[in-house]
């Protein structure tokens, strides 16, 4: 016992200053984002960027906040794809867990619904999901974006289709009935009379449908030389296998999300071939940081991870929360007003690209490449200084 | 023209909601219950069908015994020895279980398959029939006949087997039924069993057709309620009436007025055949009305 004595006193003095050394102060995010529900898939993809970041920038000791080391974490909440509670969770976050920096859900809807809240309450809100354009037209101050909005998601592939021999006429639009494709559809008639193209159909369908031979049977009869179908993954799926059904053989299908999605071509095999869609970002390119290195790099360390490939999903919102991380470190304390102007006045370069943001919390210069699935895999077509091989026009008949 | 290929597509895909609805139609004109897990068991066939084709490489059609099999035991499980601790209580209570049990089937799926969204892609998608012009896909084609096969196969079981007219006689009057020997427990048990095999079966066929995922359930349980009541509680023709009905009346309804508002008009022409004729188009006014 007279040995004992000491050695116990020992331990716990250890423990204690083991303790203080390592009890890192903590900078704590929230989000309320969907890990059940319809949108599970999208939710997990943006929740692991999240937390790929997370990782890495705590193996590196966490940020660097007015001098002070801070590890970070993040709660999150599942709002079961339902927007009413996503917004019921944010109130939650800030409210009761007194969270003051939020990490945006996946999607336009559930972005434009939660940074309602969030700028209520005068907190910030990253949203590296939303790329509807009337996200950013409310006046808010708190909220930042990191996508290029959907009005010029669809814009290079019709000036792209344009430059083509035959040269594409007649246009048909199949479009899902909710904020971002209802976005991404809006401008074509635009892009159609800038290209010299008649938008000859221009229909939604409801967002729980699952059969479109009625819609599809009256486009084909109208012979389309680009057939744009605008949805998430799920009923592209579905869509892709219905136009094959009716065999619509257009020159050129577009879909203005889901093509760069591996699921695409695992779930459809061969008949994903040709699909053409936008991209927020691209594995080529150049741009650099000290945390991710450049999108190669990420490519590697986070498919080591996760064990699959990330597509633009994970990586934006990684480079989302990277923004804020970044924006943290600036402002030099974890008071919302400074970091807010932080992210205002914010110029650096990250892997993503330069960031900058607008009056309006829009990220600034974002471009859409655009790509082909080709033999399995999506292709960067356009632009030609990025392009990885040609657009193969047209389209082979099925 | 596209209305003849609509009036095609729209038969088509009134014999595949004839199958989606079977199931929830006999549970519900049986039992009284209104089996909101239908979806799930929907679900759980089209990822049976799935997991089969992935490792296996076998046909999708040729899969559906097996998701069959697999459901009918599952809802023989889930009516023994859950539902029927409160089939006695009121329709009220037996709904809520029953979406409790769509909420952990579908939640369990998530956590065993993840929510990616898969499909069977068979090498044969898209090939079809032309009938001058009118495109009939197979696989669109094999679907329509197997539901409404499986349907003509159940009211021969309800109509032609001893324990098919026990499900009837219990569907007339419990109690009488009782009276002349019927087990009610296992005649619940075995049409809500019957009732999870067929909608595994739409599952399979479903599986070739649309992205299938843990959440897909709720919208086919939300059509089967739809087309259940269009065709009348209980009656299996009145399935497939139901069925063809809406899906003439969405395929049409796209065409001439918006493909929008196409779910929309289902419900509209549930309001308006309800209105009409309370106990759907081929349900009957009383349960004495017996045809001879």
């Amino acid at each position: 016992m007279k040995k004992l004595f000491p050695v116990l006193v020992a331990v716990v003095w250890v423990t204690f200053f083991a303790g203080t050394v390592f009890a890192q102060d903590v900078v704590r995010l929230g989000c309320s984002i969907s890990l059940t529900g319809k949108l599970t898939y999208e939710g997990k993809a943006t929740r692991d960027g999240y937390e790929f970041y997370k990782t890495l920038i705590n193996k590196k000791g966490g940020l660097n906040i007015g001098g002070k080391k801070y590890r970070v974490d993040i709660k999150y909440y599942d709002d079961e794809s339902n927007v009413q509670t996503s917004t019921k969770l944010i109130e939650k976050l800030i409210a009761e867990d007194k969270i003051d920096f939020i990490l945006g859900p996946y999607g336009s809807g559930p972005s434009f619904a939660t940074s309602a809240i969030t700028e209520k309450y005068k907190r910030v809100m990253m949203l590296p999901m939303a790329a509807s354009p009337e996200v950013y037209e409310r006046g808010f101050k708190y909220m930042f974006g990191m996508l290029a909005t959907t009005d010029i998601y669809l814009r290079d592939i019709f000036y792209l289709a344009a430059q083509q021999t035959p040269k594409p006429k007649i246009v048909a639009v199949l479009w899902k009935n909710d904020l971002a494709n209802k976005g991404l559809s809006d401008p074509i008639s635009q892009f159609c009379k800038d290209n010299g193209m008649d938008l000859v159909y221009n229909e939604k369908f409801a967002a729980g449908a699952s059969d479109f031979s009625a819609e599809l049977t009256v486009i084909k009869a109208k012979n389309p030389d680009l057939l744009v179908f605008l949805s998430q993954l799920e009923q592209f799926i579905m869509g892709v296998k219905q136009i094959k059904d009716m065999k619509i053989n257009a020159k050129m299908i577009i879909n203005g999300i889901a093509v760069p999605q591996p699921d695409l071509v695992k779930s459809l095999g061969k008949d994903a071939e040709y699909m053409v869609g936008p991209t927020h970002w691209y594995r080529t390119y150049r741009f650099r940081d000290d945390l991710f290195g450049d999108s190669e790099n990420y490519v590697k360390e986070f498919k080591q991870m996760f064990g699959y490939e990330p597509e633009y999903h994970n990586v934006g919102a990684s480079a989302g929360i990277q923004v804020l991380g970044i924006a943290l470190e600036k402002a030099g304390a974890l008071e919302v007003e400074k970091v807010r102007t932080a992210l205002a006045t914010m110029s650096v370069d990250t892997f993503w690209g330069p960031i900058q943001f607008d009056e309006k919390g829009k990220i600034k210069g974002r471009k859409m490449p655009v790509g082909q699935i080709l033999k399995g895999k999506f292709n960067l077509v356009y632009p030609s200084e990025s392009a990885e091989t040609k657009l193969v026009w047209p389209k082979p008949a099925w | 023209m596209v209305v003849l290929q609509n009036i095609v597509n729209g038969l088509l895909l009134g014999g595949l909601y004839a199958g989606v609805a079977l199931g929830f139609s006999l549970v519900w004109g049986v039992m009284n219950v209104i089996n909101l897990a239908h979806g799930a068991f929907i679900m759980i066939g089209a990822y049976v069908t799935f997991w089969i084709y992935y490792f296996f490489k076998i046909d999708p059609f040729i899969t559906i015994p097996f998701s069959m099999a697999f459901t009918f035991l599952l809802g023989y499980l889930v009516q023994k020895y859950i539902i029927n601790l409160v089939v006695r209580a009121q329709v009220f209570m037996v709904f809520i279980l029953t979406f409790g049990i769509e909420i952990f089937l579908m939640n369990l799926s998530n956590l065993i398959c993840t929510a990616d969204f898969r499909s069977v892609t068979p090498s044969y998608s898209g090939a079809g029939i032309n009938l001058g012009g009118i495109l009939v896909p197979y696989i669109r084609l094999a679907i329509c006949f197997i539901a409404l096969f499986l349907t003509y196969l159940l009211n021969l079981f309800l109509n032609k087997t001893k324990t098919g007219n026990a499900i009837k006689a219990t569907s007339l009057d419990k109690e009488a039924a009782q009276l002349v020997g019927v087990h009610i427990g296992k005649i619940y048990t075995m049409t809500f069993a019957l009732s999870a095999a067929v909608a595994g079966a739409a599952g399979s066929l479903i599986a070739i057709i649309v992205a299938i995922s843990p959440y897909m359930g709720g919208v086919y349980t939300f059509k089967a309620a739809l087309i259940a009541c269009l065709g009348g509680l209980g009656s299996i023709p009145g399935v497939i009436a139901g069925g063809l009905v809406v899906g003439m009346a969405e395929t049409m309804g796209s065409q001439f007025i918006s493909p929008g508002y196409k779910e929309f008009i289902g419900f509209v022409l549930l309001v308006f055949i309800l209105i009409m004729r309370p106990e759907g188009i081929m349900g009957k006014k009383f349960f004495a009305v017996i045809k001879h």
